[in-house]
């Protein structure tokens, strides 16, 4: 194990195999086959690390199964977060990180990048190059740790007044705000490091429907929203199930499903003249292809079927789409919550009493398959349905008695 | 920008931890501290990694150079304790959560103005409007109503003192009742936009609330003395014994099963030979219905076995719309 490291450069493969552990939780090592029993052994390695406390380990007949497993509700703070922290460095990072810092505290006006490095001669007897000292200024005038000031010719660089405990004593109440916010989907993760710097820990919060695997796609999703933002083209590269595909497009939005936690990035295709769906887990690198004048255009025409689709899917080269016409049944007297459950996720969707009991859902959807997990949750209840399509409708009722038939014992009256 | 830097590194936060120390105390610091502060800030393994690139051996100075020998310990080479500071990612998280109704529940009006102002000439990291949650419920708690802002500040001075606080609710069956609660934590969530209380009364039973449906609530003097810690207080509502369901390795229903499931705590395990998946799931006792409406959803695809009144509501359902969908009895299908 001579050259294993905690660090890691880059997020690919942790994410797949953090993923493969969090979500397969039945997998042993032979099963793992993208690369080397090595890799295994050092992803798990790094993944236990993180994780420590969430892995559980099951001998089986295959192997050892090694899962993460734990309840997402109950925790305060995204274990995979420290996934983030790992990042690889070199010993003049750490060092030009500590002692420039260091320097800097004692010169607010400022010092240019020939003072710096001779400061670091005299002060600790590291010699570095100016250009080397130059480029980490810059870059941490960048990140925002320094501030540079230009004097007469000169770039002064000095350190930013900002702090986490500076900020916090103005706004005492904004504690509980990152608190909150710092486990939420979207970029949680920099929540976590403000309240890092400034040695809190969220003790308040918790988040029921929380799916922390996802922080894994996070620097995917930045690189995603700049290029929405700046209404580039990009180009992607998508390892989905039948291996590694590029895409060219116009990325216009991120679909979130609450439900599983899954995002999507929607992007409009123009070799195909239509809409598509990937997955941000499947999404290895996101590349900027220059300017889109047609972004704008491609944005409206996106908002225009929004409504139409159910999920994420806006029809596919068969036709699954249609009207749709489903009646539910509830006790309006005794039931009010299942009335209620249709109002609130009937997405677009219309809902209307249209009988003593009776309730009629309507909408014209893409793909009407998206919407079979729904409505089964309301198992015991359809009254009818139509406008799924006769596949759809017919695996419907199909289920329905393979159902009646798996749970046969437990009506035995009713069999006779 | 950057989220993946090493500016955040738990290496670098361990060594700032070591330096502060050392600055503080202003004595050397020993290399058992030292292992003690890289145990404390950085991974698991870690005490196997940053000492020797930390610490000074003998007369050779270390690889960060960050530490030097002195009187049996170690001493920063630094004048100064490290500082954190606001990076510019972080601003700029800051900025685009301030777009978010849910900050108005920790800061006023004025407070959000002046840290607008504060932030005026950073861009947000994202903008709220690219995401579209679409299968999100449409009842979500009202943020910006004054009542429900004041209610939340009052529940959450009360949960970080300790103190009671006399709600006024509407209960889930149109009810109206009043309770002396102490708030344990603060529960949201994402799928049906909405704050709950998960409180200890002044009996010791456990109860859950939503922030919506309070509708007063008033801050009594009165602290509690003892409180069930929140593991405590979860462990109260966990179910007794786990469902065990048997996921059926067609349409994908495995993926799908693990995905959907992923925020549970739970064991699985695939028999190769059938490629039947049985997982064993844990919840919470109030959430059972939520569970059984979720493993509906997936149809004949999962198959609930135990417990039996679990399997007993799902085989009703099944029977309630075979009943609806056949009046006339079996198809035959």
């Amino acid at each position: 194990m001579g050259s294993f490291s905690e660090l890691i450069k880059n997020f690919d493969k942790t994410r797949d195999y953090v993923r493969d552990f969090f979500i397969y939780g039945f997998k042993v090592r032979s099963e793992f086959n993208r690369k080397s029993s090595r890799t295994y052994d050092d992803e798990k390695r790094r993944a236990e690390s993180w994780l420590d406390g969430f892995f559980r380990y099951v001998n089986t007949p295959r192997g050892k199964q090694a899962a993460i497993t734990l309840d997402s509700g109950r925790i305060y703070e995204n274990p995979l977060y420290k996934a983030y922290y790992s990042k690889s460095f070199t010993d003049n990072d750490i060092k030009l990180h500590f002692m420039i810092t260091d320097i800097l505290a004692d010169f607010p006006e400022g010092l240019c990048v020939r003072e710096v490095t001779e400061k670091l001669l005299d002060r600790y007897g590291e010699f570095f190059d100016e250009q080397t000292v130059r480029n980490k200024l810059k870059e941490y005038a960048a990140e925002g740790i320094y501030i540079s000031i230009r004097k007469g010719k000169k770039d002064l660089f000095a350190l930013s007044p900002d702090t986490p405990a500076g900020l916090f004593e103005k706004f005492p109440g904004l504690i509980n705000a990152v608190k909150f916010f710092s486990e939420s989907s979207e970029f949680g993760v920099v929540g976590n490091s403000i309240l890092r710097a400034a040695g809190i820990k969220n003790d308040i919060f918790l988040n029921k429907h929380s799916y922390i695997v996802h922080t894994l796609e996070d620097e995917i999703l930045l690189a995603l929203t700049e290029n929405i933002s700046r209404k580039r083209f990009i180009r992607i590269t998508n390892f989905g199930k039948s291996g590694s595909c590029e895409f060219r497009g116009i990325p216009l939005k991120i679909y979130v499903s609450c439900r599983t936690g899954r995002r999507y990035l929607i992007m409009y295709l123009p070799d195909r003249k239509r809409f598509c769906s990937f997955r941000l887990d499947y999404i290895k690198t996101v590349s900027d292809m220059g300017e889109c004048p047609e972004f704008d255009e491609t944005a409206r025409d996106l908002a225009k079927n929004e409504d139409k689709a159910f999920g994420v899917s806006f029809g596919g080269s068969r036709d699954w789409g249609g009207r749709v016409k489903i009646v539910f049944r509830a006790d309006e007297e005794r039931e009010k919550h299942i009335i209620d459950r249709l109002y609130r996720e009937k997405r677009s969707g219309r809902v209307e009493r249209t009988g003593e009991n009776l309730f009629t859902y309507t909408g014209e959807f893409f793909d009407t398959n998206e919407m079979m997990s729904w409505l089964k949750s309301f198992t015991g209840r359809i009254v009818s349905v139509s406008g799924l399509g006769d596949y759809a409708e017919k695996r419907l009722r199909s289920d329905i008695v393979r159902m009646k038939k798996m749970y046969s014992d437990c009506f035995p009256e009713k069999e006779g | 920008m950057n989220i993946f830097t090493e500016i955040n590194s738990a290496y670098y936060k361990a060594a700032e931890a070591v330096l502060s120390l050392q600055t503080e105390q202003g004595e050397p610091v020993t290399e058992k501290k030292i292992t003690e502060l890289i145990a404390k800030h950085a991974f698991k393994d870690s005490t196997l990694f940053i000492p020797e690139k930390l610490i000074p051996k003998g007369d050779k100075p270390s690889d960060w150079r960050l530490l030097k020998a002195d009187c049996g310990g170690f001493v920063s080479v630094l004048r100064h304790k490290p500082r954190q500071f606001l990076t510019a990612i972080q601003k700029s998280w800051l900025r685009a959560k301030l777009s978010d109704p849910k900050m108005g529940l920790f800061l006023d009006d004025e407070q959000i103005s002046e840290l607008s102002d504060f932030l005026k000439d950073i861009q947000p990291l994202y903008d709220d409007k690219l995401f579209r949650r679409f299968d999100i419920f449409s009842d979500g708690d009202n943020y910006a109503d004054p009542r429900y802002r004041k209610i939340f500040g009052l529940l959450l001075t009360a949960l970080e003192n300790h103190q009671y606080i006399i709600v006024r609710y509407l209960s889930g069956k149109g009810g109206d009742a009043t309770a002396s609660i102490v708030p344990i934590a603060v529960e949201y969530s994402a799928k049906n936009d909405k704050f709950r209380i998960h409180a200890v009364k002044q009996n010791g039973s456990g109860i859950v609330m939503n922030v919506g449906r309070i509708v007063s609530a008033e801050l009594t003097e009165e602290t509690a003395q003892s409180l069930p810690t929140a593991d405590e207080y979860f462990s109260r509502r966990r179910c007794d014994t786990p469902a065990v369901v048997e996921i059926k390795p067609e349409r994908n229903g495995l993926e799908r099963f693990m995905l959907e499931f992923a925020s549970y705590e739970k064991e699985s395990a695939l028999d190769p030979e059938t490629g039947l998946c049985r997982a064993r799931i844990w919840y919470d006792k109030n959430d059972e219905t939520e569970l059984l409406i979720m493993l509906l959803s997936f149809g004949p695809v999962i198959e609930i076995i135990s417990p039996k009144h679990l399997r007993q509501q799902a085989a009703q359902r099944a029977l309630r719309q075979y009943e609806l969908f056949f009046p006339e009895g079996d198809t035959g299908k």
